[in-house]
């Protein structure tokens, strides 16, 4: 008799989907409750939606509308780094789904398809909906169904919207977030360029970088140590190519949002300062002048600025280890006149060697005088001293960005394994050590457009390190000696004080 | 209005399921062994079954009979021979209310499945054509205790998506070990699961809300899905295989749900 129950209930849930549509549930929603309550809801439009980094127009629009949207849930396998595969679950085609913009007071009428070959169910919640699940259970569907509902843009604001099928954890670890502005019924503060990026992590049983296609693991899942945390869904998904580009001067308004599902986000864009912060992503400025914001997990921030220099810029999550090691980072570039009243660039460099500097100096000529040509006369036991030393240096230094098997990361940092540019002027490479590198420069055909900054490293460390990656990682190269780099050093010395001289003289 | 529509279909679907559950309610104990099951048949012995959500704060354990199961999910060919027999459910003629129009859409007409997929597992049925199907082979679809008791040896070491520790190999979708794996006594059994998702006979008695944390609510018996309410939270496969279960309906047809039959020992 209890199984009886069961199967009629089965048989009366599958037959209430058979009659369903609830065809005037809309209605009901639009006309029902006292339009001294809600306003009075005009005609009806297609949803605006982007992709990302992409934020659709201002509304413009002085009524509430019905607004109809529709969203297919996809499992595919996407490029998760260079190199690195991983089986998605997303809405639309990408993690992050589509930007979607509202106006206080609309009736979003949504309905969500779950595609034939997807493997699971899903549905989607909507952070801005105010009711059970945000639409959860109401929008939960197989494999090969749709289902809609609708609900009402009662608060402005940016919020969140992802799928909370069990186990949510994993469908938000999948890609399965967007983002969604409901727009004041005056609108958001005017300004010249808007775009969207939202953080998430990415769980895979390789460690990061490692090579084919990656499946989820629980275990780092639920001690929530991801091995990628990144900004729209992929390492570089912001870099090279990607950059976010404005012009100086410019307002920019960034929409932020952070689908976790572990990690709250310290975001920071290096050598800029937000002028207003929409703290949380409700809808008053809270703060001026912040130079980090944090973006909750399931939740959003606004952030407006102006950038006044321009330059390559970076955005992190200020947790750096996940900026260096975890893919989260993108770029900004901002073009315009430069800017020297409010940022010189480097004026001038010299060698620092605190009290000990001439007896520093004296023992390099000491110790190098004798040996006028020490790379080709080295016994092979110095030979693989310097490679030690190399390798030391490379691992102590050069892994964080370059990696341990000299790779790089695409877009970010450039490769030293069989790189061109490394390779093809070994003068140029110390000058590099020597002085740090800023701006754009072509690696392999690849264009990066990053900072290297000076290491202060002693000439003998210098040729050790740019002997050993000029002799591994699939390089085969002369190495390069201690006198070369002392040579170059004193050049750029020399080089150095010249253009001050000048200055100098200017004035005058 | 829509209650007046659907009290009488309710009525129709139930008549044929009060047959249903007569013969799944009928417990054999006679001879319990491995004799009893056919070739193609693998003997699940007595156990018991710890149900993946507890009632309340209990944790309950359900002891399952023996049963004799199919070693894998039924075939294209395998239903041909069923819808030759019984014409009432071939595609073009079998009741709206008892499979959605997706049924068998994967096959050209009625008494033709494209021949590529004569021996992989019929997909695109609907919950009463494998229930036919399985009584018309003299058995019946296994309860969801019986399958979890058999299947749900599941996530390897509770480690989802861990292919290094996926013998089975099964599938594309990185989470094809939801879809079944042996319990450790069955190891050595030809138990085979090819993939896909598989009825049961009460798939919608534990729900998994499509949300969590709303068990709070008074209808908390059925929508449990929250991880403080599950025996072993960590264990996504059955996660996975309730809230795919919950968005059911009995006419679904889909294309990654198959199923196997069970008989009961005698």
């Amino acid at each position: 008799m209890k199984q009886f129950v069961l199967f009629a209930v089965a048989a009366f849930g599958f037959l209430s989907t058979a009659q369903a549509g609830f065809p005037d549930a809309s209605a009901a929603l639009g006309t029902t409750r006292a339009s001294a309550e809600f306003d009075e809801i005009r005609g009806e439009e297609r949803a605006v939606v982007t992709s990302a980094p992409f934020v659709p127009p201002p509304l413009n629009r002085r009524h509430a509308t019905k607004v109809l949207l529709d969203v297919e849930v996809k499992e595919h396998t996407k490029v998760l780094a260079d190199g690195v595969t991983y089986t998605y679950w997303t809405f639309g085609d990408d993690a992050p789904g589509q930007f979607i913009r509202v106006r206080e007071g609309d009736l979003v009428q949504t309905k969500i398809s779950n595609h034939p070959d997807n493997s699971v169910a899903h549905n989607i919640d909507f952070h801005s909906a105010t009711g059970p699940g945000g639409g959860g259970e109401a929008s939960f569907v197989a494999p090969g169904h749709s289902a809609t509902f609708t609900w009402r843009a009662m608060r402005a604001g940016l919020y969140l919207y992802h799928c909370v099928a069990a186990p949510a954890g994993l469908h938000l670890a999948n890609g399965m977030y967007g983002l969604i502005l409901v727009e004041p019924k005056q609108g958001m503060p005017k300004v010249d360029k808007e775009f969207f990026i939202v953080q998430g992590e990415f769980y895979t049983n390789g460690a990061y970088g490692e090579r084919g296609n990656q499946q989820f693991d629980m275990s780092k899942a639920v001690r929530e140590q991801p091995e990628y945390v990144v900004f729209n869904g992929r390492v570089g998904a912001l870099m090279g190519e990607n950059a976010l580009r404005m012009k100086a001067g410019e307002s920019v308004r960034l929409y932020l949002g952070n689908a976790g599902p572990a990690l709250m986000s310290s975001f920071h864009i290096v050598g800029e300062i937000f002028d207003d912060v929409y703290g949380e992503g409700g809808t008053k400025v809270n703060q001026h002048n912040v130079q980090t914001t944090v973006v909750p997990v399931g939740g959003s921030a606004m952030v407006d600025f102006v950038m006044d220099v321009p330059g390559a810029y970076q955005f992190v999550d200020h947790s750096m280890f996940r900026a260096f090691n975890k893919g989260a980072m993108g770029a900004i570039e901002v073009e315009g006149p430069v800017r020297p009243e409010i940022f010189s660039g480097r004026q001038s460099q010299e060698i620092f060697n605190p009290g000990t500097r001439l007896q520093r100096v004296a023992a390099v000529t000491t110790s190098a005088a004798p040996a006028p040509k020490p790379a080709q006369q080295v016994a092979s036991s110095a030979d693989s001293a310097i490679h030690a030393q190399g390798k030391e240096v490379y691992e102590k230094i050069c892994t964080v960005c370059h990696q341990s098997d000299g790779r790089g990361m695409a877009g970010v940092f450039p490769p030293l394994a069989k790189s061109d540019y490394l390779m093809h002027d070994s003068e140029r490479a110390i000058r590099v050590l020597l002085e740090g590198l800023q701006g754009p420069i072509t690696v392999n055909g690849q264009t990066f457009n990053g900072v290297m900054p000076n290491f202060s490293l002693s000439d003998a460390e210098i040729a050790a390190v740019l002997s050993y990656v000029r002799t591994n990682f699939g390089n085969s190269g002369a190495p390069v000696a201690a006198v070369d780099v002392q040579r170059v050093r004193a050049l750029l010395a020399k080089a150095g004080s010249e253009p001050k001289d000048r200055t100098a003289s200017d004035r005058r | 209005m829509r209650l007046l529509i659907a009290a009488p279909t309710l009525l129709l679907g139930a008549i044929g399921l009060v047959a249903e559950a007569g013969t799944a309610n009928h417990v054999v104990h006679a001879c319990k062994s491995t004799s009893a099951c056919r070739t193609h048949e693998v003997f699940v012995p007595a156990g018991v079954y710890v149900p993946f959500f507890k009632t309340g704060t209990e944790t309950r354990s359900v002891p399952v009979d023996p049963i004799c199961l199919s070693a894998t999910t039924v075939t294209h060919e395998e239903f041909l021979g069923f819808v030759r027999d019984h014409p009432a459910w071939r595609k073009s003629r079998i009741k709206k209310l008892y499979a959605e129009s997706s049924y068998l859409t994967d096959w050209q007409d009625d008494l033709t499945p494209r021949p590529e997929i004569l021996s992989q597992p019929v997909t695109f049925v609907s919950w009463f054509a494998a229930g036919a199907y399985c009584k018309a082979a003299g058995g019946r679809l296994p309860t969801v205790a019986e399958w979890e008791r058999f299947a749900g040896g599941s996530a390897p070491a509770n480690k989802p998506g861990a292919t290094a520790d996926d013998p089975a190999g099964t599938g594309n979708s990185p989470f094809a070990f939801a879809m079944g794996r042996s319990a450790p006594e069955l190891a050595n059994t030809a138990l085979a699961f090819p993939g896909v998702w598989e009825w049961t006979s009460n798939f919608n008695s534990a729900m998994v809300s499509g949300r969590i944390g709303t068990s709070a609510g008074a209808n908390s018996s059925q929508f449990c899905g929250d991880g403080i309410r599950a025996v072993d939270p960590s264990n996504y496969g059955a996660f996975l295989r309730y809230s795919f279960r919950s968005s059911l309906r009995a006419n679904f047809a889909l294309k990654n749900l198959g199923f196997r039959c069970v008989r009961e020992v005698s």
